[in-house]
């Protein structure tokens, strides 16, 4: 027979060579490059699509559910056997790495502030999506809230020294804006009705004003221009105050004409 | 080296000295070159000269490919798995050949076959080997791989599952299945 020989002699004559050991080498990290690559893009491609597609809740939640299904099927199947048949299946096996891959991605773009996590969420039936209007609500409670303690404990509000917030033209405008309108409406109604609040807001007041007196004969003090910028929403945000706080004095019992007395100078200069 | 020592060596040990001298490579043809001219004839190869050229084939495929052997592996197993697939690549070329195997071959698998004592109960003593040639070759290709490499080739079921590269269980799976089918199929043809 002499299968050796006839084997040897080809090998010979053909000058065949076995191929070198960095070439098999070369082929495993080209194909498992393929894989991350084919993963990582399609994953990314899914997800893409999916965000611009504006695609209804249950259909991409049934693609997504589908794929994954698909995937840890196929993906089981090919991985036990070993990683070699990886190549031998390896439609099932990529399927399965992009099927995967893409939920993941999708899951990622959704977290994101894009919207489309809202569309899962408002499926659960504990989570309930809260609108703009009802957001500044609840801000707005929280602010009275705030002023409440502030005026009880006579502490800072939000943190925010009272004198700094009438002295920074930025703050006092912020301060201003908020307190306007409704906020002070609704502080009047409740020192109405607590007779101790009232009178800790009125010597609140005056204080203030006294202090913004002094405030004012400084400021006209000083000739600089930009001074005079920076004091002109200062001085309309005490303007309104004030306004507010006229106000509330008319609204008040003779005990706040007592204390407008007390400080009757101030206020007759300004008027 | 003299050659007696060669002749010691196991596979996995020759294998680095044909990297060094190609010569070596003829002590492992010498060693399964009747194995692979067997198998590759129960496999469908359709004579002597065909089965002959195919090995060669195989152990051609086997010295350029002799740097992918993974250490973990068997020789004998990898071999196999090269000569399944050069069977199969014969196959696919010679679709009419696909279901035979030798009329040698079919003797060797009913003596086989007659021992098996879970076959032997229910099989009828007067079955001729053109009766298993004919049952084997109705058989589907992967049962029809299974019985060969399983009772013709006697490699166990480790060895069958690194080379049709499936997993342990399958294969005990399918063995148990393509007894089932060929005593089916051997009842049946002497109906």
């Amino acid at each position: 027979m002499n299968l050796d020989k006839k084997v040897l002699d080809k090998i010979e004559r053909e000058n065949i060579r076995m191929i070198p050991g960095w070439f098999f080498v070369l082929k495993n990290v080209f194909l498992n490059a393929c894989w991350v690559i084919a993963f990582l893009g399609s994953a990314v491609s899914f997800a893409m699509l999916l965000e611009w597609s504006n695609a209804d809740a249950k259909l991409a939640t049934f693609w997504s559910i589908g794929f994954i299904l698909l995937s840890f099927i196929s993906f089981k199947s090919a991985w036990r056997i070993n990683f070699k048949a990886l190549y031998k299946y390896g439609f099932a096996a990529m399927i399965a790495f992009l099927s995967f891959g893409s939920a993941m991605g999708f899951a990622i773009y959704s977290s994101k502030e894009t919207g489309n996590i809202e569309i899962y969420m408002e499926k659960i039936p504990v989570y309930k999506s809260i609108s703009p209007e009802e957001v500044k609500e609840f801000n707005s409670e929280e602010i009275l809230e705030n002023q409440n303690v502030e005026i009880k404990d006579g502490s800072t509000d939000l943190g925010i020294d009272r004198n700094e917030t009438d002295t920074n033209p930025d703050i006092t405008k912020e301060a201003d804006d908020e307190k306007s309108g409704e906020i002070e409406n609704k502080k009047l109604l409740k020192v109405e009705d607590d007779g101790k609040e009232l009178e800790d807001d009125d010597e609140r007041t005056t204080e203030r004003k006294v202090m913004d007196q002094k405030e004012d004969g400084e400021d006209e003090d000083n000739d600089d221009g930009e001074d005079l910028i920076e004091t002109e929403p200062q001085v309309k945000g005490m303007e309104k105050e004030r306004e507010s706080s006229a106000g509330e004095n008319e609204v008040k019992s003779d005990e706040d004409e007592s204390f407008k007395s007390d400080t009757g100078d101030a206020n007759d200069e300004e008027e | 080296m003299s050659q007696i020592d060669i002749e010691k060596l196991s596979d996995e040990e020759v294998l680095p000295l044909i990297k060094v001298d190609k010569n070596f490579f003829g002590v492992l043809i010498r060693r399964y070159e009747n194995r692979i001219i067997g198998y590759v004839k129960k496999m469908g190869a359709e004579s002597q000269e065909t089965a002959e050229d195919m090995a060669q084939n195989i152990f051609i495929k086997v010295y350029v490919h002799i740097n992918s052997f993974k250490k973990e592996l068997k020789f004998s197993t990898w071999l196999y798995g090269i000569a399944r697939n050069e069977c199969i690549d014969y196959w696919r070329k010679n679709k009419k050949h696909a279901g035979n195997i030798s009329l040698e071959a079919s003797e060797e698998l009913m003596a086989i076959l007659k021992s098996d004592e879970d076959l032997a109960l229910d099989l009828e003593r007067k079955i001729t080997a053109e009766d298993v040639r004919v049952a084997i070759g109705s058989l589907p290709k992967k049962y029809k791989e299974i019985i060969i490499l399983r009772f013709l080739e006697d490699r166990t079921y480790e060895d069958i599952a690194m080379i049709l590269k499936k997993p342990i269980s399958s294969v005990g799976t399918l063995v148990r299945r393509a007894r089932i089918l060929f005593k089916e199929s051997i009842l049946n043809s002497k109906r």
